[in-house]
């Protein structure tokens, strides 16, 4: 067994102008999904990432700071579950219910443990 | 903290989030003000988003109420502060803000307990009276029942964009009138009560026409419709005969709203549904608010319909029906509301004590009704008394003209089936 990173990515405003309804069955999918994960003993952990952020580079020595991620038009992460998988091919098996896929993507990152 | 689980799903009850949105808007607007709707429905909607910002990963928190409402109460500060500092800079805005509205406390008062008169005082200033019928359904829909502009496009067979234009200019209209958040003085209460009526009684309907259809928004109109009469009867000054008369017309024939489908989907008539499978809790609960609209001497259209609803309710099988107290109620009715529609019942009413050929006779003045031309229970209606009559081609023709009408997909399957009974339709 082996641990993988599902990174939820989609735009920032991939919820926006949603009915209430929609929202509130968007939950329940991902409700259902986090069961199954769980039933299946592969659940480890998740989190969701604020939309805002820093990022730093250095600059001729100089630190740079700078607001973001925040781009409107790109699909950024907006989250991750941790999973216990035997391989890719299991972890895909375990995604491919996963809510987002119908307003973003998901990408499988295998931890690398050696 | 883990994600989710069965619990968190489970805690996801049905339309919590329309209903939370509905709750959330209404104290905003109380902090607000009613002219700065806008704002506060975008309040709201965040309040929403964050939480698909969260529980995905973190899973739906035990109170979900209360976490929605923290959400909103956070939020809300953040913008009266906003405003606040604006204002320094532009006194139109002070001006447009009101010097004596205590939103902090308004907004501190973002909790999960209570706060359903505020609902029921968002339904008046929706329902104001200076809109028109449609603009107050739909900026109610919008509203307090929290539905997107699309889904009220669908619920009330509209297009997107004349219901958004729709809600633009009625708030526009609310902002003019400088309404105050509160239930209305008695000097203008019966006026404001009776618009926001009208606008539930316009919603149950549309929701009785489409129920079990295709259209899911559409059917769910009629729950909404009781929820919020029922929300409206709880605020004292409005505990009045004619509220309880509403509540116990829709509660008597929502009680009818399953057995009226057979289990292949095709819409079942009266005397063909099964009595058993009518809702006894909401034909109880019916009848106890008809028998508190009884209290005093209002005689109003919901009271004489509910009567009608209370017959059928009531009957132990279709034979049994009291159709001569039904006919009556009818005749009481058409003097109060001498519509078409009602003649039309009216004349169901008569055939049934008379027989076809007298109906056919009050049908006649009806018919021509230029209202009743594109309604498909008009010709429905003839279609049956005909047959009734033994006229079976007359009968023929005007179920086709009846498929020519819009109508749900099993009232529709319901008149096709019954054309197809017809001896000589075949053609």
């Amino acid at each position: 067994m082996a641990k993988y990173l599902f990174l939820i990515q989609h735009k920032p405003d991939a919820y926006a102008g949603l009915s209430p309804e929609t929202m509130q069955d968007i939950l329940r999918r991902y409700g259902h999904w986090v069961q199954q994960l769980k039933d299946s003993g592969a659940y480890l952990a998740s989190e969701g990432l604020a939309n805002d952020g820093r990022t730093l580079r250095k600059e001729q020595d100089r630190l740079r700071v700078s607001d973001g991620p925040y781009v409107e038009s790109k699909e950024l992460v907006a989250g991750f579950y941790l999973v216990e998988a035997r391989d890719y091919e299991h972890a895909v098996e375990l995604a491919r219910d996963c809510p987002v896929l119908e307003r973003g993507i998901l990408e499988i990152r295998q931890i690398v443990a050696r | 903290m883990a994600g989710g689980s069965s619990a968190d799903v489970e805690r996801l009850v049905d339309h919590l989030f329309r209903h939370e949105f509905g709750r959330i808007l209404a104290i905003l607007t109380r902090a607000f003000g009613p002219e700065h709707l806008d704002l506060a429905e975008d309040v709201a909607q965040e309040a929403l988003m964050k939480a698909l910002e969260v529980w995905p990963y973190r899973g739906v928190p035990e109170n979900p109420t209360a976490w929605l409402a923290q959400v909103a109460k956070n939020r809300a500060i953040n913008v009266l502060n906003h405003v606040r500092l604006i204002k320094r800079k532009s006194q139109n805005i002070a001006d447009a803000l009101g010097p004596d509205r205590d939103a902090d406390q308004a907004a501190e008062s973002i909790d999960a307990s209570g706060a359903m008169d505020d609902v029921a005082r968002l339904m008046f200033v929706a329902c104001h009276p200076a809109l028109s019928a449609e603009s107050r359904v739909a900026l109610t829909l919008k509203t307090v029942a929290g539905l997107s502009v699309e889904e009220i496009a669908s619920a009330l067979l509209a297009q997107p964009t004349a219901v958004a234009q729709r809600l633009v200019r009625a708030k526009k209209q609310i902002a003019e009138l400088a309404l105050s958040f509160e239930v209305p003085a008695p000097a203008e209460l019966p006026t404001r009560l009776g618009s926001v009526l009208e606008v539930l009684y316009l919603l149950f309907n549309e929701g009785y026409a489409a129920h079990g259809g295709d259209n899911l928004v559409r059917g769910e109109l009629c729950e909404e419709a009781i929820r919020l009469g029922t929300l409206i009867s709880r605020i004292p000054e409005c505990d009045q005969p004619r509220v309880h008369a509403l509540l116990a017309l829709m509660l008597l024939a929502a009680a009818r709203l399953d057995a009226r489908m057979a289990a292949g989907g095709e819409l079942l008539l009266l005397q063909q549904q099964d009595r058993s499978l009518w809702n006894r809790e909401r034909i109880v609960a019916g009848m106890a608010h008809l028998e508190k609209s009884m209290h005093g001497d209002a005689l109003t259209a919901y009271h004489l319909e509910a009567g009608i609803a209370a017959c059928h309710a009531t009957a132990s099988s279709y034979e049994d029906t009291d159709w001569a107290q039904i006919r009556e109620l009818y005749d009481q009715l058409l003097v109060i509301n001498p519509s078409p529609v009602v003649a039309l019942n009216h004349a169901v009413a008569v055939f049934q004590c008379d027989g076809p050929a007298a109906a056919l006779r009050m049908l006649e003045a009806v018919r021509e009704h230029p209202a009743l031309q594109r309604y498909y229970l008009l010709w429905a209606i003839l279609g049956k008394l005909s047959a009734a009559a033994g006229d079976d081609a007359r009968a023929a023709a005007y179920y086709r003209e009846a498929l020519r009408c819009p109508c749900s997909a099993p009232e529709r399957r319901f008149l096709e089936s019954t054309l197809a009974a017809l001896p000589g339709s075949s053609s």
